[in-house]
């Protein structure tokens, strides 16, 4: 029953995966948008149609600072294992290394951070996948010009 | 109309002068820089007209029989009232048509959940290793597993792409795992029946 008019156009990072709850993916079909979360054994999907769709609100936010500042303190702690004099030291060290460097690397490749949410007059949705900011900018871009198609007779009625 | 648009941090009302502007302007409660894009559906009324009660020349309608029919249930057909009446998509539902429709989850515009058989498998596999029920029951989670590959390889109906690669992985694992007890086990009767003075047998 897979519905082939889903376009995938954001989704959460892979260290998502490993959460339970927090992997999130957004679609858009035809006149919605799906936002698709996993949640271990179950997948919830929830639609907003693009003609009531009321507003997208964002806010700047610091986590991406706090997770460099994170993945920072445990590339230098994981340096201490060079201190040591054996091959098996500089192994795990250079593994601890890679492991912490590449996620810090990443998180500032991703760019800032943002706390997007989605408005209806029935829901707000707090939209995870799209809360880095290249990620964001591309959303409104495929989004907003569809939210204002679907929504042109309401424009014109307002005017009339 | 809604009340308006919330700051996504603190969840205060915005003003209306912060709406679509083009810099970020601050939470004038948590001093978060916001940005709010608001579509004209806002302005839209989002409570539905009150029910008009019905003259004995007019339809009635099917779970309010004093309120006048305004609409036809796109599913069933029934006559409704502005209150009954939902609108999901394009078409024009009754509450009761909404509530079967996502019970049986036939329609894909009705499914709000799919059960994920691939990672109930996978789990099946990798717990009973971890928390070592592997050694009494291994055989059984495996066989388990299995069925639920082969009942969910069919049955498992998400509502956007998802790769089959979960349930091959799950497959093998259940058929390496079930092999890898029996050999465990027979490895115990084994040693057993070799050494049997070292079991106190």
């Amino acid at each position: 029953m897979t519905n082939p008019d889903y376009r995938k156009i954001a989704s959460t990072g892979w260290i998502s995966r490993l959460v339970p709850g927090v992997r999130s993916t957004i679609y858009v079909g035809d006149d919605h948008l799906l936002h698709a979360k996993q949640i271990m054994l179950f997948e919830k999907y929830r639609r907003f149609y693009f003609s009531e769709i009321e507003a997208i609100s964002f806010s700047k936010s610091n986590r991406w600072i706090w997770f460099s500042i994170l993945w920072g303190f445990l590339l230098f702690c994981s340096l201490f294992w060079f201190l040591g004099h054996g091959t098996w030291y500089y192994i795990v060290g250079a593994t601890f290394s890679f492991v912490f460097g590449a996620l810090l690397v990443s998180n500032l490749v991703g760019g800032p951070t943002y706390v997007v949410h989605l408005q209806t007059a029935a829901q707000i949705r707090r939209l995870r996948p799209v809360e880095r900011e290249n990620q964001l900018v591309m959303f409104q871009q495929i989004i907003v010009p569809m939210i204002m198609q679907a929504q042109q007779p309401a424009v014109n009625q307002a005017a009339a | 109309m809604s009340a308006g648009a919330f700051c996504p941090i603190c969840h205060h009302l915005l003003a209306t002068t912060q709406w679509n502007q083009r810099d970020f302007t601050t939470c004038p409660n948590c001093q978060a820089p916001t940005r709010t894009l608001v579509f004209p559906a806002m302005a839209r009324p989002t409570a539905a007209p009150r029910p008009q009660p019905r003259t004995e020349a007019e339809a009635g309608c099917f779970f309010h029989s004093h309120s006048r029919a305004e609409n036809v249930c796109n599913v069933c057909g029934r006559f409704v009232c502005t209150l009954c009446t939902i609108a999901y998509g394009a078409q024009k539902l009754c509450p009761d048509c909404i509530y079967k429709k996502r019970r049986e989850s036939s329609e894909p515009l009705f499914q709000d959940q799919a059960i994920l058989f691939d990672n109930i498998a996978l789990l099946l596999l990798i717990v009973p290793v971890l928390c070592l029920v592997y050694i009494y029951l291994g055989l059984l989670f495996s066989a388990f597993a299995l069925a639920l590959v082969i009942i969910g390889w069919g049955q498992q109906r998400t509502l956007v792409p998802r790769s089959k690669y979960r349930f091959v992985l799950a497959a093998a694992l259940s058929l390496i795992e079930g092999a890898g007890w029996i050999a465990l086990v027979w490895l115990i009767v084994w040693l057993i029946q070799s050494h049997p003075t070292e079991f106190g047998l």
